[in-house]
């Protein structure tokens, strides 16, 4: 029993590194430049294809292929930035919805076109299964984990301790403000959704030896980013952390311990218990305050 | 303004329905004209693959019946619509192929849930429909006349698999993990019956839903049960990633698996976590019938890969439309004769050779048909039974 419950544990913080780690992508995009990105889900596709064609196709090691796809990646959410992004961020909110839709199906069929919808399996990496305790865990599910903790880590440093973080912390008190002292909002668009790509890809390739690479590995990734954020607060990125690690640890304890058929609708009781309790999400300032 | 404009524009709607109307009726009863009919797949979504599959064992045979000359001078059409799984989608594919493409018969669907739910829509039209591969008992229980089905049903290929591991294996505690659909609930109610029937026990059951990539969670469930068998009930892609994570939380419980789970592309995806994994199988290559052996020499010249029983059951049932239509001919005053004169036909099938031996329609349409069970050993199928 106790066994057990480690293990469900051990689960719950993997699935929850995962779901923050797609999270964050997500929330920063709309805490700094007020986008909601339906297409983040792609972006996270899209970098888990890149690993996988660095790593599988290209023989490049796995940290090489995971830094690479990062790079790649991060120069893909400049140019979407700049050619969808930007257009955008002045009209009405509707239109961004409507605009980052778009580019969701765009990229999702793109994909299907480009490779097909057969899943992919990454070569073996890391699949030693270490146990302690008497839980398991492979060293692939463990480096999750561990990259995720730097990860929120370096973008804490980065938000806090920075000029660009500071500049971007004044995009998102308000954005014309922020120009209007002097920031370049432009170029902090650029690097916010550079970083929010950057994550999206980590997130991909980390997962992709887990679990398959396949074009519709988006959807499901896309549907939990979003209750995770609206979860923790939307734009808010300790309430993106939180709000992961709260609905994978829920999930696996659901699952482990009531039923598995309720594993799914936990964490949508979850999402709408704390949209009737705190709209504005656990972390989320009730106001125009985003981050 | 608006409103004195409507007049016109309703005459002008009438005058082409009437038009499309008879244009059409000549296409039902004229000659010559190609023999349209209805192919339902998944062609996205999780279920790709074998939708895939199936569209190239429709599209080879309807080369094949085609280069020999059609079915008296006339060729076959096929009309493929994309249901990627869902079952909405699969209502619309039904409901244009039958209303707007005025289809003689339709194929289809992968899922046991998009069958269930557009079978409604060709009972409606009064057009055949043969399903070559959606399992669910329903499909053929619920007195549909117009539905046939040439592959074994969920009751029929568990209720086998469990006689076999029963009378041959010492495995008696088992433990379930299915998906969370018709099909897959299909399955695990039979498994749990068979087993407690066999006097076996069940330790488990767990759920999950279509495109779900963790299963640590149910896994872990289970693991702490303890079973010697464990029974999957679920198509390939999260059939495979289950075989893997099994392996890596060292469940060391005998797998099981149904149909999807005997492809190439399965062992490809489960990479060696699925060695000596029991499956029941359509479709062997290395069966002794010769029409199989024709059909997967084709079938590799044409596509440049083995055939999967999803390809085969798919051949075969254009096969089977075939016979029927011949035997039903062509002079009929509409497509609502031509329809129900192609659906007598098919209830009267009887001995009709195929690729998966022959086929009987019995009066609920569904076809007395035996499954392989196969043991995956390195990357290899050895057939259990048939000895």
């Amino acid at each position: 029993m106790l066994q057990e419950l480690l293990q469900q544990i051990v689960n719950g913080a993997v699935l929850g590194s995962i779901y923050a780690l797609i999270a964050l992508g997500l929330t920063m995009l709309y805490g700094i430049l007020g986008i909601v990105n339906w297409a983040h889900g792609e972006i996270y596709m899209l970098g888990a294809f890149t690993g996988f064609y660095l790593v599988a196709g290209r023989g490049l090691s796995f940290f090489a292929g995971l830094g690479a796809a990062m790079i790649l990646m991060a120069l893909f959410g400049i140019m979407v930035e700049r050619l969808v992004f930007r257009p955008l961020r002045t009209k009405p909110e509707m239109n961004v919805i409507i605009g980052t839709l778009g580019l969701s199906i765009f990229l999702l069929n793109g994909a299907v076109v480009a490779w097909g919808s057969d899943p992919q399996k990454f070569p073996p990496l890391y699949d030693r299964v270490l146990t302690f305790w008497g839980a398991s865990i492979t060293v692939q599910r463990l480096l999750v984990v561990m990259v995720t903790a730097a990860v929120i880590i370096a973008l804490r440093l980065l938000i806090k301790n920075t000029s660009v973080g500071r500049a971007m912390r004044a995009c998102a008190q308000d954005l014309e403000a922020a120009s209007l002292m002097g920031v370049e909002v432009n170029q902090i668009a650029m690097i916010t959704s550079a970083i929010s790509a950057a994550l999206a890809a980590i997130a991909g390739t980390l997962v992709g030896p887990i679990f398959l690479v396949y074009p519709q590995m988006s959807i499901p990734a896309v549907a939990k980013a979003f209750a995770v954020v609206i979860v923790g607060g939307l734009g808010n990125v300790e309430g993106a952390i939180f709000g992961g690690f709260l609905l994978g640890m829920a999930e696996s304890l659901a699952a482990g311990f009531i039923s598995s058929f309720y594993k799914e609708i936990v964490s949508f009781v979850i999402l709408i218990a704390v949209l009737v309790i705190k709209p504005a999400g656990l972390f989320g300032a009730a106001g125009a305050e985003k981050v | 303004m608006a409103k004195g404009k409507t007049p016109g524009i309703i005459s002008l709607v009438v005058v082409m329905v009437f038009l499309l109307g008879n244009v059409a009726g000549c296409g039902g009863g004229g000659e010559k004209q190609p023999i349209k009919f209805g192919v339902i797949v998944p062609l996205t979504g999780p279920c790709a693959k074998p939708g895939t599959s199936m569209k190239q064992g429709v599209e080879l045979a309807v080369e094949e019946i085609n280069a020999a000359g059609g079915i008296e001078g006339r060729k076959l059409q096929p009309i493929v619509e994309d249901d990627a799984s869902v079952p909405t989608q699969s209502v619309a594919a039904a409901e244009k192929l039958t209303t707007k493409d005025e289809v003689l018969f339709v194929i289809g669907a992968y899922n046991s849930a998009c069958v269930l739910a557009h079978m409604k829509v060709t009972e409606r039209e009064k057009t055949p429909q043969i399903d070559p591969v959606a399992v669910a008992e329903a499909i053929t229980s619920s007195g549909n006349k117009w539905m046939f089905r040439n592959c074994a049903t969920n009751p029929m290929q568990v209720s086998q698999l469990c006689d076999y591991v029963f009378k041959n294996t010492p495995v008696r505690n088992m433990a379930v993990i299915h998906e969370n659909t018709d099909y897959g609930k299909g399955i695990a109610d039979v498994f749990i019956q068979s087993t407690q029937k066999h006097g076996g026990k069940i330790l488990a059951v767990e759920a999950y839903n279509p495109g779900d990539t963790d299963f640590y969670a149910q896994l872990t469930r289970i693991k702490a049960t303890n079973p010697e068998g464990l029974c999957i009930g679920g198509n390939l892609t999260e059939g495979a990633q289950i075989c893997r994570q099994a392996k890596e939380l060292k469940i060391n419980a005998q797998l099981y698996a149904m149909g999807g789970c005997s492809t190439p592309e399965f062992d490809q995806l489960a990479a060696g976590a699925n060695e000596g994994m029991i499956v029941t199988s359509y479709f062997e290559a290395e069966s002794a019938n010769p029409l199989a052996r024709d059909f997967i020499t084709a079938f590799k010249k044409k596509f440049n890969k083995d055939p999967d029983m999803f390809a085969a059951a798919s051949y075969e049932a254009v096969y089977i439309a075939k016979e029927a239509i011949t035997k039903a001919g062509f002079k009929h005053k509409d497509l609502a004769a031509w329809r129900a004169a192609v659906r007598d036909e098919l209830a009267k099938i009887k001995d009709l050779p195929g690729v998966q031996g022959p086929t009987t329609f019995g009066p609920d349409g569904q076809a007395d048909k035996k499954v392989f069970i196969v043991q995956w050993t390195n990357h290899k199928k050895v057939i259990l039974f048939p000895k």
